[in-house]
């Protein structure tokens, strides 16, 4: 048996995972209107998309979260943090690429008065940050279809 | 089977959304006021509605510019008490060189006329001071938790995100005699644009003179004037 799919590296990833996610929806699931400000912000959505995103993404980031520390629709819900976290990475990404610093609002909008350079070097480091849960997010979804087979 | 456990793992995917949006909509029911938010940000509803303004006017006139008459050419009688801790070069700068004009919304108007290019435009914080002084009605943007820390006296609070805005649009709009006179919108300064989405609203909504403090409460605070806390103005 390959390390990478064996059952306790498995199901660290999908703590491991589901833990960060949970962290990350908690804060937008008590306060939507804060969420919606940051995706306001990136420019990205026209003003009818803003509130349902902002009022759904968190509690989709929650259930996917509680699906992979539980196992239920673990495959399902791997897939949904992958998709989330390019979503992330495309829309950092964007704004990276236009000099316009945004807060990222991943773990709830923040409230700390920054400078433009602040902003975009946290932006980065968002980036990377995505960049690895989606890593991970791809490692739990073949993990578990191998084991599967 | 294959077939069977495939299509069982992709209704997966549209039941974790559809139970998310059900999650979404009882939790938005039951939070707060300011932890609400509504589900289509709509524009406000009721526009100006002249009749009714004339006659509410008529009434009992309100007075969206409480600047009480300007008896003397001293500094004290024109600065707003939420002003006076501000040091003597900013007083110098808000308070009139010459004799006061006779009808401080002449003055106010003559400065800041409606504007007829564009719904909006930005102020620097020495001619939001000098609105200030001369009772003009003041906005604060920004989130309800962030007003009840600190925000200018007398300003009200609009936040641009949370439910109810567009019923405190239709309120102000109704109960503002002159939709012409300015009113100064602000939020965090920098890249904040929440007073600008207020603005947007209250253009829809009849104002024709609305003035954005670009540098926002920051500045405000920046200048040592007075601030106020709570919820309320």
């Amino acid at each position: 048996m390959n390390w990478v799919t064996h059952p306790l590296v498995l199901r660290v990833s999908c703590w491991l995972l589901g833990a960060v996610m949970l962290f990350a929806a908690i804060p937008k699931v008590i306060d939507p209107p804060g969420f919606a400000q940051s995706v306001f912000a990136y420019g990205l959505l026209p003003m009818a998309l803003v509130a349902p995103l902002a009022l759904a993404l968190p509690w989709l980031e929650m259930l996917a979260a509680l699906g992979l520390a539980f196992g239920v629709a673990r495959r399902s819900a791997a897939a949904i943090v992958l998709l989330l976290m390019l979503v992330f990475i495309g829309g950092l990404g964007i704004n990276l690429a236009k000099g316009n610093p945004v807060d990222c609002g991943c773990f709830g909008a923040s409230m700390a008065q920054k400078t433009k350079e602040q902003r975009l070097f946290d932006m980065k480091m968002a980036v990377l940050r995505d960049l690895g849960l989606a890593l991970l997010a791809l490692h739990t979804l073949m993990a578990s279809k191998k084991r599967q087979e | 089977m294959m077939r069977m456990m495939r299509m069982k793992r992709w209704m997966e995917i549209p039941v974790y959304i559809a139970l998310a949006l059900l999650c979404a909509w009882c939790s938005n029911a039951l939070a707060g006021p300011t932890r609400r938010l509504s589900w289509r940000l709509k524009e406000p509803t009721a526009v100006v509605v002249p009749n009714l303004k004339t006659s509410l006017a008529s009434v009992s006139p309100p007075a969206p510019v409480p600047v009480s008459p300007l008896p003397s050419n001293t500094e004290a009688s024109i600065v707003h008490p939420a002003l006076m801790p501000m040091t003597a070069k900013i007083a110098k700068a808000v308070a009139p060189v010459s004799a006061p004009p006779p009808d401080p919304k002449t003055g106010v108007m003559a400065r800041f006329p409606p504007l007829v290019q564009e719904a909006q435009a930005a102020i620097s914080g020495d001619e939001a001071v000098w609105l200030y002084a001369r009772g003009a009605i003041f906005l604060d943007a920004r989130r309800t938790a962030l007003y009840t820390e600190g925000h200018i006296p007398g300003a009200k609070s609009f936040s641009a995100w949370e439910d109810g805005l567009p019923e405190k649009v239709d309120q102000l709009s109704l109960f503002t005699a002159d939709l012409k006179l300015p009113v100064v919108i602000y939020c965090s300064g920098g890249e904040c644009h929440d007073s600008h989405l207020v603005a947007q609203k209250l253009w829809l909504a009849g104002f024709r003179n609305l003035r954005i403090y670009a540098d926002g409460y920051p500045d405000w605070v920046g200048r040592k004037l007075a601030v106020s806390k709570g919820d309320k103005p």
